[in-house]
């Protein structure tokens, strides 16, 4: 997208739509805090404005029909309830939809169209209908509405046998109907089955489905999300269909289908015989009263036409039309005539012609200057009213700019000296003059009525809210400027190849000296290369920064959720967030958001009893869900405590021990504490029964597996029908990765330091060979045991050293340690992670290279597909 | 170059005045509410002001109200950019100063139109 208007568009209507939902949150628990019921309106109007600058009617519709609304929460004519709330918040949902269907295409898809106009429409209808004048504006729009969304749905893609069929029921004499549903994304876990519902659709003639938004890549799918829409034709009446979508009401539309909508001929309109006595006779037959032959002649003629005929359609049309004559009259001549002129058919619905525009001549004075003439008549009338000299004078002062300026712009040399001379004379206490001349220079003929309407009595009012507010000016407006972070990435991957580049330098300077044997030029580089290596690595701290965002942006989507499901589960929560201001990079706190998600849906569902069976515990009512974040180390944790039943360890080892994921004697030893962390085991699930939330049939393992990818971990702890703690542990940023480098075969390697557990040293004796596989025993412990340079099929032997001892790695790879035989250890270093791309991207066992600060390439291998490769 | 301020809290309609009121030739300054315009009007010498009017802060009436009160500083015009909304509240408006109003979208030829006529720049 190019255009930097619609990009800023959208950037800042995200910042509000987030906004706007914080708000409504805290409102439910304060809904009389008139501040913010003030920020709400503003901000809701404030969208509304910027949605006018483009051309998204729908939207903008209901961003007004929702500041509408905040404006009479906002002036206490209607109470802030959680009804209001519920459908506010809905609405931004689909204003943000909107936002990010026009941030990926340029446009709004015609689904977010219908439910945009439908939620405007509910909104009105719910709380804007009185009888104020104002209000009955608002309420003659939907009607016509419904209009303009007959005419969106273009029913040529309704195949012609369906559309007959319905074109025979309305014959007939049934009202055929136009169902658009949409099942809303959750839909799944209400125990809806909308494709079971719309097949059995009572007189159904015609569906079908489609996907109201792409499919995403199929890593970020949620299949549990119904993406589908349906559209259906039907000739049942209207009762029986609201019957049968009666708990869907609110996601179906239903529409009146005019009959003459559905008769579109189609085909090939070249090629074929050419019967040009046939739509002659057929008038004169038609006139005549003549059916049957009229009839006879159809039918032979499309048992003689090639089936794929625009003309042959007409005549199938007609052929159905003619049994229902003479009320079908009309269209069948429409139908005839379309064939002469082989256009779509015109069933009589013509458009009126538009009026010719009157040519006006150029009046003496622009409009737009007899507007801003008469706004300084109004304003000079409004000056009597006012006591104080200071203000009366400096008003004064800008009419009189105003008009001056509006004469020099229009080159009115002669007014203008007129006019100034008499601004001369004007003083505060005396400007009758001035608004007499105005009134007899230009009063005769003003233009705009706009403006006076605006200053007649009767409809002014002046708005309670308090203007006077006290403002101190010592406030300072802190300056942010908001970047695309596409724009970001970029900067980062610069600097990173400015560091490469950057590295050449020292050998450069050895290459002087040693090759052209010129040491001052070496030197001259090497301290040039001190300045350059200051000012990257600043600029690598710099961006590091700027990557950094607080968890807040994560977070503030959790009160939310957790309102949403609470009520869902019938269920009492209170969340506290603590500590949202920690930061860590963009995309580290980006990873979060999904396990985070998972976990608090589980602590929703599994932790959180019902408010009855807390109050049989002694407990409070209302259960108490803590999301906090704080730093630890170059860590940010992330721990989310519930005070709910807590995990029953012994449930866990024997649901472990019976899916085989423990040992029998395992199962015997284990600590209560090793077996509550079993949960993020592959393949275990917690629920007794899939229930509605969380009991999707993944469970913490994907947590831990989300987690693990950037480099964190995540531990629990708890306490029966206490507590649940789940901590989070994630780098703070994932841009610098440490590594420890080893080496193998003469070939330097990089391990990430997450996975390291500890270097050893063995000696060959202790290296044992089990079944074909070898191990040792490290603190009391079986280690599996490979040959780097067997895993890396490199054909050579590990080195020992003077000792007779290997160096072994022992690496921890999905919680199990395995044992690595290198043959030398070096030092740890930071790097910045450059992932293979192209071929070398299928080698998995590497997660990528690095360049050293000598220009070197590292491989940095990937210690869990590296253990994979074991397996092969 | 005759110098406009630009006030308004929605960086999309300060971007899209702006826009309008640089390609009619003028030279334009920004403020994100009335509290900054009127700070900047203090130091710096407009020739027009184009004030949104709900704002967080300090609004559109009271920066006009502010720039009226004040002594010694040039009392250019005032236009005010207002909501279909918001115009039956203009008379508050002229009330305490400002010079015009104008509805919400301003359309690009009419806006710089009433820019040139209120500063005195030459009138196509």
């Amino acid at each position: 997208m190019s255009n930097p208007l619609i990009e800023q568009f959208i950037i800042e209507s995200r910042d509000y739509l987030q906004r706007i939902g914080e708000i409504l949150i805290v409102l439910e628990e304060n809904g009389e805090d008139k501040n913010l019921l003030n920020e709400l309106f503003r901000l809701v109007h404030t969208l509304k404005g910027n949605s006018g600058l483009f051309d998204f009617p729908s939207m903008t519709k209901l961003l007004h029909a929702s500041e509408d609304l905040m404006n009479l929460v906002r002036e206490g004519t209607i109470p802030y309830s959680s009804d209001i709330a519920d459908l506010l918040l809905e609405a931004m949902d689909i204003v943000s939809i909107i936002i990010d269907e026009i941030k990926d295409s340029g446009s709004i898809s015609h689904n977010s169209i219908q439910l945009a106009e439908k939620k405007a429409k509910e909104i009105k209808e719910k709380f804007l209908k009185s009888p104020e004048k104002r209000e009955q504006k608002i309420e003659e729009k939907p009607e016509k509405k419904e209009e303009i969304a007959e005419k969106i749905f273009d029913f040529s893609v309704i195949p012609e046998e369906f559309r007959i069929k319905a074109v025979k029921e309305a014959l007939k004499g049934k009202k055929i109907i136009l169902i658009q549903y949409g099942p809303e994304a959750e839909c799944f876990y209400k125990g809806e089955d909308p494709l079971y519902l719309v097949r059995n659709t009572p007189e159904l003639i015609w569906v079908r489905s489609y996907l109201r938004e792409e499919i995403p890549d199929p890593s970020l799918m949620d299949i549990y999300q119904c993406i589908t829409n349906f559209e259906l034709l039907s000739s049942a009446n209207k009762e029986e269909l609201s019957e049968h979508f009666k708990y869907v009401l609110d996601q179906v539309k239903f529409f009146d289908v005019e009959p003459t909508d559905l008769i579109i001929p189609e085909g090939e309109k070249n090629g074929g015989p050419v019967y040009e006595d046939f739509v002659s006779d057929a008038i004169k037959y038609l006139e005549e009263n003549n059916v049957q032959t009229f009839k006879n002649a159809v039918k032979s003629l499309i048992e003689l036409s090639s089936s794929e005929l625009y003309f042959t359609s007409v005549l199938r049309w007609i052929e159905l039309l003619i049994d229902y004559l003479p009320k079908t009259k009309n269209i069948i001549e429409a139908l005839l005539q379309s064939l002469e002129t082989m256009t779509p058919p015109k069933f009589g619905l013509e458009k009126e012609p538009t009026l010719p525009q009157k040519k006006e001549e150029k009046p003496e004075f622009p409009e737009e200057f007899l507007k801003i003439l008469n706004s300084q008549k109004i304003v000079l009338e409004k000056l009597k009213t006012i006591e104080n000299n200071i203000i009366k004078t400096n008003i004064l002062q800008s009419i009189i700019s105003s008009i001056e300026n509006g004469l020099m712009s229009l080159k009115k040399t002669e007014i203008l000296n007129e006019f100034q001379e008499l601004s001369q004379k004007t003083s505060p206490k005396d400007f009758k003059l001035l608004k007499k001349w105005i009134e007899t220079k230009f009063g005769f003929s003003l233009p705009s009525e706009k403006v006076d309407e605006t200053v007649s009595p009767e409809i002014t009012f002046t708005s309670t809210e308090s203007q006077e507010k006290e403002v101190s000016l010592s406030h300072t407006i802190s300056k942010v400027l908001k970047v695309d972070e596409t724009k970001i990435d970029r900067l980062m991957n610069l600097i990173g190849e400015f560091v490469v580049a950057k590295n050449s330098l020292p050998y450069l300077a050895q290459k002087a000296d040693n090759f052209y044997g010129i040491s001052e030029l070496s030197k001259e580089i090497k301290a040039q290369y001190s300045v350059l290596n200051r000012i990257s690595e600043e600029m690598q701290d710099a961006i590091m920064q700027i990557r950094m965002v607080p968890v807040s942006t994560v977070f503030q989507r959790f009160p939310r959720l957790v309102r949403d499901l609470s009520k869902k589960l019938n269920k009492k929560v209170k969340l506290v967030i603590e500590g949202e201001e920690t930061e860590a990079d963009k995309n580290v706190i980006e990873s979060l958001s999904d396990p985070l998600i998972h976990i608090i849906r589980n602590s929703l569902d599994h932790g959180i009893e019902t408010p009855e069976e807390r109050i049989s515990k002694g407990k409070p009512e209302t259960g108490t869900i803590i999301l906090k974040a704080k730093h630890e180390a170059d860590h940010v944790l992330i721990e989310v405590i519930d005070d709910g039943k807590g995990i029953d360890a012994e449930k866990i080892k024997l649901k472990a021990y019976q899916k085989g994921l423990i040992t029998e004697e395992q199962f015997e030893k284990m600590k209560e504490n090793e077996a509550i962390n079993l949960i993020f085991l592959p393949g275990f699930s917690t629920a007794e029964s899939a229930t509605d939330l969380s009991g999707r049939g993944v469970g913490m393992d994907v947590v831990r597996t989300a987690v693990e990818k950037f480099g964190g971990s995540v531990r629990v702890q708890s306490v029966i029908n206490k507590r649940t703690t789940i901590t989070l542990s994630l780098p703070l940023s994932m841009a610098v990765s440490h590594v420890m480098i080893i080496e193998s075969a003469k070939e330097k390697y990089g391990v990430p330091m997450e996975s390291v557990v500890e270097t050893v040293r063995i000696s060959k004796q202790k290296i044992k060979r089990v079944k074909g596989k070898m191990t040792t025993v490290l603190r009391n412990k079986i280690v599996p045991i490979f040959y780097l340079n067997d895993l890396l099929e490199i054909n050579k032997p590990h080195v020992i050293n003077e000792e007779g001892k290997y160096a072994l790695l022992v690496l921890s790879v999905k919680g199990e340690l395995t044992g690595v035989v290198v043959d030398k250890f070096h030092e740890t270093a930071d790097i910045i992670l450059k992932p293979f791309t192209g071929f070398l991207a299928n080698m998995k066992v590497f997660a990528g290279t690095a360049i050293m600060g000598d220009g070197s390439v590292l491989l940095i291998i990937n210690p869990k597909e590296l253990i994979n490769a074991s397996r092969i | 170059m005759k110098k406009i301020l630009v006030v308004d809290d929605a960086a999309t309609v300060r971007m899209y005045h702006k826009k309008i009121i640089e390609n009619a030739g003028f030279e334009v300054e920004e403020a994100v509410n009335g509290l900054e315009a009127f700070e900047k009007a203090l130091i710096n010498d407009y020739d027009l002001y184009i004030v949104d009017i709900n704002m967080p802060k300090l609004d559109g009436y009271s920066f006009v109200k502010k720039l009226r009160e004040t002594e010694n500083i040039r009392q250019s015009p005032v236009i005010m950019v207002t909501t279909e909304a918001e115009e039956k509240d203009m008379d508050k408006a002229f009330e305490e100063g400002a010079n015009f109003y104008i509805v919400k979208p301003v359309k690009p030829e009419e806006f710089s139109k009433y820019c040139k006529l209120l500063t005195g720049v030459s009138y196509e």
